[in-house]
């Protein structure tokens, strides 16, 4: 590194932390941000700077958002009835994108795994029973990952809020849509033939 | 048939037609390990030829990575897999009888993949919520904390999900191979084979072994969780084989055993056929060790007619008494050269 002046090789160590970004990318970045306006630097780092002051974990629904409780949960237009529980907050986004689903979401923030030491006291469980306790929930939706995993919280949470007397659902899995039949793995394949409707 | 001093190559050509069957060889389970010594890379590269349509393989191995081709184009395994079937005869192979009963389910599940397509991802699931399992036990016995049933019961779920069904495919083809032992091919000895399992005593249909496993799993809770390791489920599973009656691996001579092992592969060979509408090739590596003329004659006699068979052998002269009309091959110091056959003159 002592190839470089040292703020910018700072600059490039800081940057290479980052997922997805090697040596050669942090660079390029680094070397592109010396060439931008110093107005452009500075709406670089308060961006950064607002990300870590200004979002929060909204705390009925764990979804990252700058107010609490967050706009999916004070949203008078989506039904207090239903939550989709997921492991993450981008799949909030997948499910959003279809414009579909009008219920409220709950983020687990990861899933089950002895091997990584996550148990239930890891996930963000409490709220979401204590919603429950609210008494307007009729159905709670589980959209973890389709991995053993994701399967395995699933099924803990059915077992978990099934005695409650809440409707638990799990989402379908099986074949992508608008897919050739004879690019699908066996184990989808499977999946889909088990989860077969009729017509 | 292949022939040649010890130490020539031999063995490494059947190793060569099994790496491009599966992507690996038999001898090793590290890549790397198939790279001659100093050597920074391997390759191998064939031409299959399947009901007149012909396919381009090849496998390269560097230190870093494998690379698998199929028409000169990498793919990944599922679409490499699948484009010859290979069936190998080594004495490494004998594990399956002498060896514990974590090589006989290895056998079984080795043979599966051609004929039980998901089986392969199966396993692997359930080798994931077996550890997760198991990692939860070992907390709980370090840990003197209140045990969470559901917890322990959600990654029992997932083992009864998967394990039902690898335990119903597994015994089903148990069943399958047991319906084409060969009949008096090596004799008048019967061999018999019985799939054992601790999760279901006679698995029937999926609902029953799913029933039962699930009340065994539960039995077992607080042993495990004293032991801090799953007890039940088809990774404890095993296959017993009995030559008249008798514990083969026990009670069984070394000749025995062999054509015994034979029988399997006989039989694996026939289901293969049952599904795939052909037979795999089929490899023995030093054939004079692995069986007695006579037997080897009759087995050879049968493949013959059905399939491509690679032979290796130290005593070239031996090959006239198994087999008649065998293409014959030298190999010297790593190179393979035809040899005339023997009694080609005579033919002539």
């Amino acid at each position: 590194m002592s190839d470089y002046a040292e703020p910018i090789s700072r600059l490039i160590e800081e940057l290479r932390k980052l997922p997805g970004i090697g040596q050669k990318s942090a660079q390029r970045l680094a070397y592109s941000i010396l060439r931008r306006s110093r107005e452009d630097a500075e709406r670089l780092s308060r961006a950064i700077l607002d990300v870590k002051e200004k979002i929060r974990y909204c705390s009925r629904c764990n979804n990252l958002s700058d107010q609490d409780p967050c706009h999916f949960c004070v949203n008078p237009n989506r039904s207090p009835e239903t939550i989709c529980v997921v492991e993450e907050p981008n799949n909030i986004l997948s499910i959003e994108k279809t414009r579909e689903y009008h219920g409220q979401f709950h983020v687990l923030h990861g899933a089950l795994s002895p091997i990584n030491g996550i148990g239930p006291d890891e996930l963000r469980l409490k709220n979401l029973l204590a919603r429950l306790k609210e008494g307007n929930v009729k159905e709670i939706i589980i959209a973890t990952n389709p991995n053993v995993e994701g399967e395995a919280t699933a099924i803990y949470l059915a077992k978990l809020i099934k005695p409650l007397g809440v409707k638990v659902t799990r989402i379908a899995l099986g074949l992508p849509v608008g897919s050739d039949l004879e690019f699908a793995d066996e184990v989808t394949m499977c999946r889909a033939m088990e989860g077969r409707r009729e017509l | 048939m292949l022939f040649g001093r010890n130490a020539q190559g031999k063995t490494n050509v059947l190793e060569a037609i099994y790496i491009l069957a599966y992507g690996k060889s038999f001898r090793t389970v590290v890549a790397r390990d198939c790279i001659q010594h100093g050597e920074k890379l391997c390759g191998v590269e064939g031409v299959v030829e399947k009901q007149s349509v012909e396919r381009d393989l090849g496998v390269a191995i560097s230190s870093r990575e494998k690379k698998l081709m199929l028409h000169r184009k990498s793919v990944g395994w599922a679409e490499f897999v699948g484009n010859l079937h290979v069936a190998a005869f080594t004495s490494e192979h004998l594990g399956v009888i002498r060896g514990g009963p974590g090589e006989r389910r290895a056998f079984l599940d080795r043979a599966m993949v051609t004929v039980c397509p998901g089986h392969i991802a199966r396993l692997a699931a359930y080798t994931r919520a077996l550890r997760q399992r198991n990692k939860l036990l070992s907390f709980y016995q370090r840990q003197d904390r209140r045990v969470d049933d559901s917890l322990i019961e959600a990654w029992e779920e997932k083992l009864i999900v998967e394990g039902t069904q690898i335990l119903r495919d597994r015994a089903r083809y148990v069943e399958a191979l047991k319906g084409r032992l060969p009949d008096k091919l090596f004799g008048d000895d019967t061999l018999t084979l019985q799939y054992i399992s601790n999760a279901a005593l006679e698995p029937g249909d999926g609902e029953e072994i799913e029933w039962e496993f699930r009340e065994r799993l539960s039995e077992k809770r607080t042993a495990d969780l004293r032991s801090g390791f799953t007890s039940v489920g088809p990774h404890r599973d095993d296959l017993k084989l009995f030559l008249n009656g008798k514990p083969l691996a026990e009670f069984g001579s070394a000749g025995e055993q062999r054509s015994s092992l034979l029988s399997l592969y006989f039989a694996q060979m026939e289901a293969h056929k049952e599904v795939h509408g052909f037979y795999p090739v089929f490899m023995v590596d030093d054939v004079e060790a692995e069986l007695d003329s006579e037997r080897m004659k009759r087995f050879l006699g049968h493949l013959a007619q059905r399939t491509q068979v690679f032979l290796t052998t130290a005593r070239e002269t031996s090959v006239a008494e198994i087999a008649a009309g065998v293409r014959r091959y030298e190999v010297r110091s790593g190179t393979i050269a035809p040899a005339p056959a023997e009694g080609d003159a005579d033919l002539d």
